[in-house]
């Protein structure tokens, strides 16, 4: 979304494909012409990402005024229509007030209102409920499953739970230090998973079946960025790295026999997959 | 509603402080070691001269009695005469506060005037060769002493060039120079406040939020960061403008300005002070008098 | 239970009240207060894990820090090993707090980052007198390191050259250092990836088994808490509204909360689940 802070990050490579158009080659000028009418995001922490000295509605009616121009009656009305759409109780009342005076999760419900208000075709939800409390969470993830539904919008949900990104997910792309290290459906990698980061993050959720049993945790801890080991940078807390896996890095690939689209950058997947 | 409270709140507290105040002020008068009716009668007055002059002025009553009808005078606002003039207290300052006042907030305006773009350029080209220029000139200017620059520019711009008067309040260009002196260290703060503020709004999560919005650049600063960047700035206008309305003593001496600096010293009695006696106080504070009376030595120089 | 044995408890908590005075802004004056934790009464047993659990604003935190004696409890007794120490002046709490440890969530707020390793583990044996010589600082400070998985080389490092979960460790070694017979753990695990967590919670099941220790452990994650507690107690708005053994707990659910609770944890592969 041409979000990076400037002087501290830039695309130093790749394409980004968005309906036939490669935004990481166009100025961020025209990208940010898309955000909010085609790609929508909306982040971690609801707090933080309203800005606390102008109400709600003022925020909410902000794309419709400064982007399509609409008048203030009228963008105002707008505005009052998504907060109710949200869930947000006695909108008429609390459409002038400031975010302070919303709970978490309302907050969240403002930010998906402000993020949905132009109809994007594609909304990415970066930890959209980390900073919330489970029942709001399930709460928050049912809003967002049903704007989808509703709009067909597809989404890119960021997370760290598992349990989350399974519920709402159909494909998922696992990360490790900075690269896509398996990704296909959510099942096929759940249930098969064909990188050892990923068979390693899936033990590691404790879990009825295994209550009173020890976890099997990853050894050791995640790679300083700065320092990324040669090779695969998951060999040092690897359990099936050998010599090939210190050298060269993997590449995702699709080894014979898995479903189309179950990819994995690792050397050994089928050592992996026949150990699961 | 919950404004018009909270002010109403804030002022019964104003009150409480303006109370602390006088009481401060009334002991600290009383702790020190000079004596009004000396000061006044001189050294040559005999005892009973003396014991007369402290019975009119009420000093001879026990400190509670002279507290509770200090206390009571200021109340309605008689706060007694100058023991230098012989005229209300309330009266000189009367005279000369406007013009102080005048000279403080125009240099406060001219301060925000200037300090504002500056911070904002600042702050938009981090580290760029304006933003370098801004801070390492706001840094220069906030570490000269008020009164050299002022000699300095009536160097300049009275002497030499003969563009401004050089003393007195005659007309509206006789209040530049002063202005511009009283702005200069305030314009440095600001721009710095400014400057820091906005970097510090810019990484925040609503800057990114306005951002994702396919806001213009334009409407991200204006209104979103501004908004915020100005709290810290307002705090610190409204404290340092008591610092300019004391800090323009110094400045009033250099360009003669008929300010209250003119109140707290004459040039004839350099270390004089109106104090309050009992049931009077005209409250200067002893720092500025005595910074004026160790500067006072440079202007006279100049003026002659 | 413990009642039938005849041994009191390690720690027990009854009828706990907590409450925090709203002061009016002019004179400071009590106006009112808030009731963080009303009416709470538990015993934990020694070598025993209980459980804390709840949304944020439910008061487990509080009740934590009213353990260890960093708030005053309005009302309510406080005993540990049969002593009332709820009354107890600072300095008599000190002598309480050998036998009772804290580990917080956020490891790195909570370790002074200009202390060494070493120096953070020897800093309670410098407080408390007499449990080690200070000759032997330097070597048991290495064991407890050691004994946490920590490379003892590192004990000249400071806590920002480590990660999260080395961190924790840390925090875990310095908690170990005066031999306490409780630990309360307030959301020990919350800040660290899944793949570390469960390093860090087997950890804490091998120290409960060699050492004897009873947890006192406030999570807001239930798997995490139904993996590692032998009892749980359901918070809802400083009000215990449910508390049984975890298995009988986690599979009957009594209270409407605790079920809502449950229900709205998210399931790493929901396809498994029969109810979903």
């Amino acid at each position: 979304m041409a979000l990076l802070p400037k002087p501290a990050g830039s695309i130093a490579g790749g394409r980004i494909i968005y309906r036939g158009r490669d935004l990481a080659h166009e100025p961020v000028k025209q990208v940010r012409e898309l955000c909010a009418t085609e790609i929508a995001m909306i982040f971690q922490d609801p707090l933080s990402s309203l800005n606390p000295v102008f109400s709600i509605g003022y925020q909410v009616a902000e794309p419709f005024r400064r982007r399509q121009g609409m008048g203030k009656k009228e963008a105002w009305a707008r505005a009052l229509d998504l907060l109710k759409h949200v869930g947000i109780p006695n909108a008429e009342k609390r459409i002038r007030d400031y975010p302070h005076q919303f709970s978490g999760g309302q907050r969240q419900r403002i930010m998906i209102a402000m993020a949905i208000a132009l109809g994007p075709r594609l909304l990415i939800a970066d930890e959209p409920t980390t900073a919330l409390d489970v029942t709001v969470q399930k709460q928050i993830m049912n809003l967002l499953a049903d704007l989808q539904a509703e709009t067909g919008m597809a989404m890119i949900l960021i997370s760290h739970d598992l349990g989350v990104v399974a519920d709402v997910a159909e494909r998922t792309a696992i990360m490790y230090a900075g690269r896509i290290v398996e990704t296909g459906t959510i099942r096929e990698v759940y249930d098969h998973p064909a990188h050892p980061y990923t068979r390693g993050l899936l033990d590691s959720i404790p879990s009825t079946s295994d209550i009173g049993k020890r976890l099997t945790p990853i050894v050791g801890s995640p790679p300083n960025l700065l320092a990324l080991p040669a090779g695969c940078s998951f060999h040092p807390r690897c359990p099936f790295a050998t010599d090939i896996c210190r050298t060269v890095e993997p590449p995702l690939r699709q080894p014979v026999g898995w479903l189309p689209g179950h990819e994995a950058a690792c050397h050994r997947s089928e050592e992996v997959l026949a150990h699961g | 509603m919950c404004v018009l409270g909270y002010v109403l709140r804030r002022l019964l507290l104003a009150v409480f402080v303006l109370w602390g105040v006088a009481t401060v002020v009334f002991i600290v008068v009383r702790m020190v070691p000079a004596d009004p009716a000396l000061l006044i009668a001189g050294e040559t007055a005999t005892p009973q001269q003396l014991a007369a002059l402290r019975h009119d002025m009420g000093l001879d009553q026990p400190l509670i009695l002279q507290y509770l009808q200090y206390l009571g005078k200021a109340v309605v606002g008689d706060f007694g005469n100058s023991y230098l003039q012989s005229v209300p207290a309330m009266f000189l300052i009367g005279q000369v506060l406007p013009n102080t006042a005048l000279l403080a907030v125009l240099a406060c305006a001219l301060a925000l005037v200037v300090s504002f773009p500056l911070g904002l350029i600042a702050a938009l080209r981090v580290n760029g060769l304006a933003d370098r220029a801004v801070t390492t000139s706001s840094l220069v200017v906030q570490a000269l002493p008020g009164f050299w620059v002022g000699v300095v520019l009536l160097l300049i711009f009275s002497r030499t060039l003969k563009w401004l008067p050089s003393a007195g309040l005659t007309n509206a260009q006789s209040l530049i120079l002063p202005a511009i002196v009283l702005a200069l260290p305030f314009i440095a703060i600001l721009t710095r406040l400014t400057r820091s503020g906005l970097l510090e709004v810019v990484g925040e999560g609503y800057i990114q939020t306005a951002r994702a919005k396919g806001l213009a650049e334009r409407t991200v600063i204006f209104p979103h960061a501004i908004r915020n960047a100005t709290i810290p700035i307002v705090t610190v206008v409204g404290l340092e403008f008591g610092t300019l309305l004391g800090g323009a003593v110094i400045t009033e001496t250099v360009f003669s300005f008929p300010g209250s600096d003119g109140c707290w010293s004459r040039p004839s009695r350099p270390a004089t002070t109106t104090s309050p006696r009992p049931a009077s106080s005209s409250s200067p504070s002893p720092s500025s008098s005595s910074t004026c009376s160790s500067t006072c030595s440079t202007p006279t120089s100049i003026r002659e | 239970m413990a009642d039938t044995a005849g041994d009191p408890p390690l720690l027990r908590v009854t009828h706990l009240k907590v409450a925090y005075p709203i002061r009016s802004s002019v004179l400071m004056r009590s106006i009112g207060e808030n009731l963080a934790v009303s009416d709470v009464s538990f015993d934990v047993r020694a070598g025993e894990t209980v459980g804390l659990v709840g949304e944020s604003g439910s008061g487990k935190s509080t009740i934590a820090r009213t353990v260890i004696g960093l708030v005053k409890p309005s009302d309510g007794d406080i005993e540990f090993e049969g002593r009332s120490i709820s009354g107890y002046s600072s300095r008599r709490m000190k002598g309480v707090r050998r036998d009772m440890q804290m580990v917080f969530q956020d490891p790195y707020a909570s370790l002074n980052p200009r202390l060494t390793v070493r120096d953070l583990i020897a800093e309670a044996w410098r407080v408390h007198r007499g449990i080690v010589p200070s000759n032997r600082w330097t070597a048991e400070a290495k064991e407890l390191m050691e004994r946490v998985g920590m490379n003892p080389d590192y004990a000249s490092r400071y806590p920002h050259q480590f990660s999260g979960g080395q961190r924790q460790r840390i925090g875990i070694a310095r908690a170990l250092a005066l031999r306490p017979k409780l630990i309360i753990c307030d959301e020990a695990v919350s800040a660290l990836d899944v793949s570390v967590q469960a390093q860090v919670l087997n950890l804490l099941d091998d120290l409960q088994t060699e050492f004897g220790l009873a947890y006192l452990f406030i999570s807001h994650d239930l798997s995490v808490i139904e993996h590692l507690c032998d009892r749980v107690l359901v918070l809802n708005k400083g009000v215990v509204v449910e508390q049984n053994g975890t298995r009988e707990l986690f599979e009957d659910p009594q209270d409407e909360y605790t079920k809502a609770l449950l229900a709205a944890v998210p399931v790493v592969r929901p396809w498994l689940d029969p109810a979903s």
